[in-house]
């Protein structure tokens, strides 16, 4: 659609006319800021930058880029092969920003998992337990 | 002929005071759409609709994606 856009302009005589074909689609997906109805203001407060490691790299690459990592990280369901908790991981978390309390969690598929990972299932109980219902924000999201 | 733009380009437009306009229907733009982006629907992209753009400063289009 934006080409034919493109197209119309310049037979309308404008004649710096450029035409974003990625589109709204890319946009959005980067966290770029968006406007309208139904944005999900939290999702611009995400940073689209955090490291992962490609299809080719060894398990080791992704462990080095983790301990890098200057964000905490979840694995609910994640423990080691012997059921211990995994250095670096924790199952859950609890925060407050201008009056909101924010559970997070995050839970592991157990395909492709490496042999000294266990992936637990289901996901312990505790974990949801302690993430409380949604309040309202009180205040700009961005501005934490 | 229209130049295409990656994300970059249109961000540094942006910078540069390029017009952003979504030629989806304006439900659509209702919906969400690129902060400081305008809408003008395709269907309605004429002369007359048009005749509030400014000729000096670039325009970047969008939709979706390049369907």
């Amino acid at each position: 659609m934006s080409p034919r856009a493109a197209s119309r302009l310049e037979s309308l005589g404008f004649e710096d006319v450029w035409d974003y074909t990625a589109g709204k689609a890319e946009w959005s997906a980067f966290g770029l800021p968006m406007a309208g109805r139904q944005v999900a203001v939290v999702a611009d407060a995400m940073r689209p930058d955090v490291p992962s490691c490609g299809l080719l790299e060894p398990v080791s690459v992704a462990l080095e880029r983790m301990a890098e990592a200057k964000f905490p990280l979840y694995g609910a369901n994640l423990r080691d092969a012997g059921g211990a908790p995994i250095a670096g991981f924790k199952d859950r978390a609890l925060l407050e920003a201008g009056g909101v309390r924010i559970g997070r969690a995050s839970c592991s598929a157990a395909y492709g998992a490496p042999r000294w990972v266990t992936i637990l299932t289901p996901l312990p109980a505790a974990s949801w337990n302690q993430v409380p219902a949604p309040t309202a924000p009180t205040s700009p999201w961005k501005s934490w | 002929m229209p130049r295409s733009a990656s994300r970059a380009d249109v961000q540094r437009l942006l910078q540069e005071g390029a017009q952003l306009l979504e030629v989806l229907p304006t439900a659509d733009y209702e919906q969400g759409h690129l902060a400081l982006a305008e809408s003008l629907p395709l269907k309605e992209l004429d002369e007359q609709s048009a005749s509030r753009l400014d000729r000096t400063r670039p325009i970047i289009v969008y939709c979706n994606d390049t369907v």
